[in-house]
């Protein structure tokens, strides 16, 4: 076997499973976003934060993968997941118009609260708590980008029927 | 001299040395072996023959100050905490602004990183898919860097009507950006980000602009 092919590694790590949780972490969350159309920008990143956090609890075992597996298998582990963090930081700054953007470590930090907020659920055990915290993490993940007042209004309302 | 380097070991043979001294640097060497040897394998693959080979002690010496290795990488784990919660803390009151403090405290640990590099990425190591005790010291860690990050919800406008996850997740964060620099092995680098840390720590408590300013400000 080719030392660079998928499949688990002595520590449990899968590559072959962080690929396929990542990918279909990627589709849910373009799917989200190309299912707001040409709305307002704000709620694509809603949109998107909610379908990957749903995407999480729905499938614990890729969430594991993806955010407790990952950076403990080591280098190979830390790093896929790393770049992992930096498509979605990608994703979210390339949603931001110019006018509005942050410092560039703005989404990595964001996108890594995200993670470390799943991962913590996760090894807890508490999966389905998981789209329980999307709330707070749309306000946060905002109000960066939006200010306190207008993020916690988009984040709180409800979802259209 | 750089916090990370291991003391030095002591003559072989007989010495006059107390026995509480040799027990003492033994033990400094084992946990200053850990961090080296888990930086080097990660937790999964560590065993006890790189900590002792990293710490330069016989296997007898290592099983007499510790059962197995996560004994060890526990105590290499809380004494690592320790010592940064107490750089934290001091760079707290050195500051009397809320805002300030954070700042004061991002910078302790950011040149604490730059210091000893291999002794912070033993406390952003993430061990809790493997182990669940470490993963539970892990977590109390986090919980406890968030709980002093928490009374900036009193002293700040906006930190009343903040999510509640703000600080777990900004803590997270933080180590998670932390510890991929480190594993990238640029800890000079990393210096670099700490006003740009800042500003996005304190941007959810003061706004944008005041985070900036303070991120920004000589301290």
């Amino acid at each position: 076997m080719s030392l660079s092919a998928p499949g688990p590694s002595i520590h449990g790590f899968s590559r072959r499973r962080f690929d396929s949780a990542f990918g279909r972490l990627q589709v849910a969350v373009l799917e989200a976003c190309a299912g707001e159309g040409e709305g307002e920008w704000p709620c694509r990143v809603a949109a998107a934060i909610r379908a990957g956090l749903r995407a999480a609890a729905g499938d614990p075992a890729a969430a594991r993968a993806l955010t407790v597996d990952a950076p403990a298998a080591g280098e190979d582990g830390a790093r896929r997941q790393q770049r992992a963090i930096g498509y979605c930081a990608e994703l979210l700054r390339s949603a931001v118009p110019e006018d509005a953007r942050r410092p560039p470590l703005t989404e990595r930090l964001l996108v890594g609260a995200i993670f470390s907020s799943v991962a913590d659920r996760v090894y807890a055990g508490e999966t389905e708590g998981i789209e329980g915290i999307a709330d707070d993490l749309v306000e946060l993940v905002l109000l960066h980008y939006l200010g306190s007042e207008d993020a916690a209004r988009l984040a709180r309302a409800p979802a259209p029927a | 001299m750089s916090a990370d380097a291991m003391p030095a070991p002591l003559p072989r043979g007989r010495h006059r040395l107390p026995p509480e001294v040799v027990e003492e640097n033994q033990r400094r060497r084992l946990i200053e072996g850990a961090a080296q040897a888990l930086l080097e394998h990660g937790y999964a693959a560590l065993t006890v023959k790189d900590v002792i080979e990293a710490a330069g002690v016989s296997r007898t010496t290592f099983y007499a100050n510790f059962d197995d290795k996560r004994d060890c990488v526990l105590a290499a784990h809380r004494d690592v905490f320790e010592r940064l919660l107490a750089l934290i803390l001091r760079a707290c009151a050195t500051e009397r602004e809320w805002p300030r403090k954070v700042r004061a405290a991002i910078a302790a640990v950011f040149a604490f990183a730059a210091e000893s590099p291999g002794r912070l990425c033993l406390l952003t190591l993430d061990a809790l898919a493997t182990d669940t005790v470490i993963g539970n010291q892990v977590v109390d860690s986090n919980e406890h860097l968030a709980a002093l990050l928490r009374p900036g919800r009193r002293h700040t406008p906006l930190g009343p009507t903040l999510p509640e996850l703000t600080e777990e997740a900004l803590v997270g964060a933080v180590i998670a950006i932390v510890g991929g620099r480190l594993r990238e092995g640029d800890p000079e680098a990393l210096s670099a980000l700490e006003p740009e840390i800042a500003q996005l720590v304190l941007t959810p408590y003061v706004g944008p602009e005041e985070a900036a300013r303070v991120a920004t400000e000589r301290l």
